[in-house]
């Protein structure tokens, strides 16, 4: 049931935030034409199908199965990649920040994958180097050939 | 017009960006992870600074090659490498199992490239035809189209159509954020500036289907991939003669399919896959290396990627979620899609004509001389992949303005997408909420103003009765009360038990 009830929260805030704009009156404007119109009937109609929700998932005696997620490695790449967009972009170069960002994620997440009879070494000097190259060509695409310049 | 479309695609430049496009496109479609959506996102923002017809030429080429790559995958992995190419999982696979790995690429080339010529053919006849009889549309009309595409996506993708639904108002409000159209008001703000411009297009599809992807995919098992020896892929004359029913049977559906606004590429594959299995005399072959049935798929699916440029095109209502993203492009590099393109600019509907015969001979290249080459790019595990596909979704959202308020919409669109995905709601109906958004709020309230309030036109002009009469029964079709009184009057009518 707890889906369908976010879904009306939801459609029930958005409602109640069309209802609170200006209808901008002072202006003469159609009555129809008001900026909170739409938002307003699209949230309605979102409260509206997630009490639907609400009521198909009383009466069915199935409910969705909870699918298990892999939080250790889905942790580690929201950790990674919001470090990245919050942390590094705009304040350090891109393409260190980029390659630094790769190589780590390809290290924590790949080692699991690479053979333990690899030498650390080449365990740690592959990722390196796709991390570098890769970070390289992208920038350079996107500067040289795009002509984007960097963040 | 047409001829005049082809030598301007006759450079040296420009067959280069179309070989180039279409063999980053199969690269795309054989990765399961990413979609021709997201190449057609990236790619936007790459050729963001490009001439028009190039940059048109690169996105259609990265399209068709993505759809037509996935089969690749299908046929040796058994996993589909766009949704597109899952229909072609169960016979391509069987095939490969027995040996024929090749002959089932040949055929999948076969078929993908007679569906796409057989598209184009329609896209140009029936494109201009599209666009004369929708210039009786008004507002009301629009505002019917808009909405239908997006429910009617919601309701074929994804396992719970009510889930699509939901999606499709997300989508529909997300757009509506910021600047009101009409009246330029700021909605739903909350006094940030940067969301005055509403949430940027290119960087939210990029999210919901880059970043999303990337987190699907990393947080999915790992696939071992099957190393195949493959037998010669040089389609055999006798595959096409003796199904030529089946090739146009499954172009006509998939053309069909690809018109109706918010339905895709899969639902072309799989429809005309189920038609080919009713009206074969092999259907026991079906699931278990069916030639018949490969080429249905891959005819269908391919034949729906002009099919869907169709609406795009003459209404500006898209067929697909990537001929969505398509059609944000060619906005973008100044093309108006609508009813008017054939009076105000007539030539682009001919150079996309052109560019999709293109990216068709290209495939078809591509699709008997680099197989094995191609290939070798399963062998990148996804921990190397993934981080550079990021790192590419990072630039690419925030290469068309130059703001890291598009990498931070992609990051957190992409995240609330990758979330709802795994709790089964499709993101398909989303992108086309997003794209159809403007066009649903300004026709709804454009429609109001002109019948003073009143809700009478929209339900008693003709052509709007008829679209939402479709809306009507699209919804109650889902009903399961309304679906067994169906079943009662069809059984009791019929004679037949319900």
């Amino acid at each position: 049931m707890r889906p369908g009830l976010g879904w009306v929260a939801l459609g029930a805030t958005i409602t109640l935030g069309a209802w609170r704009m200006d209808r901008l009156e002072s202006l003469n404007i159609e009555p129809w034409s008001a900026p909170g119109l739409v938002p307003g009937v699209l949230g309605l109609l979102i409260m509206v199908f997630g009490l639907a929700m609400v009521v198909s998932r009383r009466v069915s005696a199935n409910s969705d199965p909870p699918e298990s997620v892999p939080w250790a490695r889905l942790s580690g790449v929201l950790a990674i990649t919001v470090l990245f967009v919050f942390g590094a972009l705009g304040r350090l170069p891109f393409i260190p920040a980029a390659a630094a960002t790769m190589f780590v994620w390809m290290l924590m997440l790949g080692v699991a994958s690479s053979p333990a009879d690899q030498p650390r070494l080449r365990r740690l000097l592959r990722p390196a180097l796709i991390a570098v190259i890769a970070a390289l060509v992208i920038g350079h695409l996107f500067q040289d050939v795009f002509l984007v310049r960097l963040p | 017009m047409l001829f005049t479309a082809l030598l301007n695609l006759a450079g040296p430049w420009q067959i280069a960006y179309a070989l180039g496009a279409t063999l980053v496109g199969i690269v795309i479609g054989l990765l399961p992870g990413l979609s021709a959506t997201l190449g057609i996102a990236l790619f936007t923002t790459l050729t963001v600074r490009m001439q028009p017809t190039d940059a048109i030429l690169v996105l259609v080429c990265v399209y068709v090659g993505a759809i037509y790559g996935g089969s690749r995958t299908s046929i040796l992995l058994n996993i589909p490498g766009t949704a597109a190419n899952a229909a072609a999982c169960h016979d391509g696979n069987q095939l490969a199992r027995q040996g024929k790995s090749g002959r089932a690429m040949g055929i999948a080339t076969t078929g993908s490239v007679a569906g796409s010529l057989f598209g184009v053919f329609c896209l140009a006849a029936l494109t201009p035809v599209l666009a004369e009889f929708a210039l009786k549309f008004g507002a009301f009309e629009f505002f019917w189209l808009g909405l239908l595409g997006v429910l009617m996506s919601g309701t074929l993708t994804g396992s719970e159509p009510i889930k699509g639904w939901l999606m499709g108002l997300l989508g529909l409000f997300v757009a509506g954020i910021g600047q009101d159209p009409v009246h330029a008001y700021d909605r739903f703000t909350f006094g940030w500036h940067e969301l005055s411009g509403g949430i940027p297009l290119i960087p939210a599809l990029v999210g919901a289907f880059g970043f999303a992807e990337v987190l699907m995919v990393m947080s999915a098992p790992v696939q071992r991939a099957v190393t195949e020896s493959i037998d010669s892929i040089i389609p055999r004359l006798r595959d096409v003669v003796q199904y030529w029913r089946t090739i146009i049977r499954s172009g006509l559906i998939g053309v069909f399919i690809g018109i109706l606004p918010g339905v895709g590429e899969d639902m072309a594959s799989w429809s005309s896959y189920a038609a080919a299995r009713r009206a074969s005399r092999e259907r026991e072959q079906f699931g278990k290396g069916s030639v018949e049935g490969l080429i249905a798929a891959e005819t269908g699916d391919n034949a729906a990627v002009p099919g869907a440029m169709i609406p795009a095109l003459a209404l500006g209502i898209p067929g697909s979620a990537p001929a969505a993203v398509l059609m944000a492009a060619m906005i973008i590099h100044g093309a108006q899609p609508g009813p008017m393109l054939m009076t105000t600019q007539p030539q682009f509907m001919f150079d996309v004509v052109a560019i999709t015969l293109v990216a068709t001979l290209a495939i078809l290249i591509f699709g008997l001389i680099l197989v094995r080459p191609i290939l070798l790019v399963l062998r990148v595990p996804r921990e190397v992949l993934m981080p550079i596909v990021f790192v590419l979704c990072v630039l690419g959202a925030y290469s068309i303005s130059q703001r890291l308020f598009d990498v931070w919409v992609m990051m957190g669109v992409g995240i609330v997408c990758f979330f709802l995905r795994r709790r089964g709601y499709p993101v398909a109906p989303f992108v086309l909420g997003l794209v159809l958004g403007d066009i649903v709020d300004k026709t709804l309230r454009r429609g109001l103003v002109l019948s003073d309030g009143s809700l009478l036109p929209f339900f008693t002009r003709p052509l709007s009765a008829v679209l939402a009469l479709i809306v009507l029964l699209l919804l109650l079709s889902q009903v399961p009360a309304a679906r067994r009184l169906w079943q009662r009057i069809t059984g009791s009518q019929e004679g037949r038990p319900s």
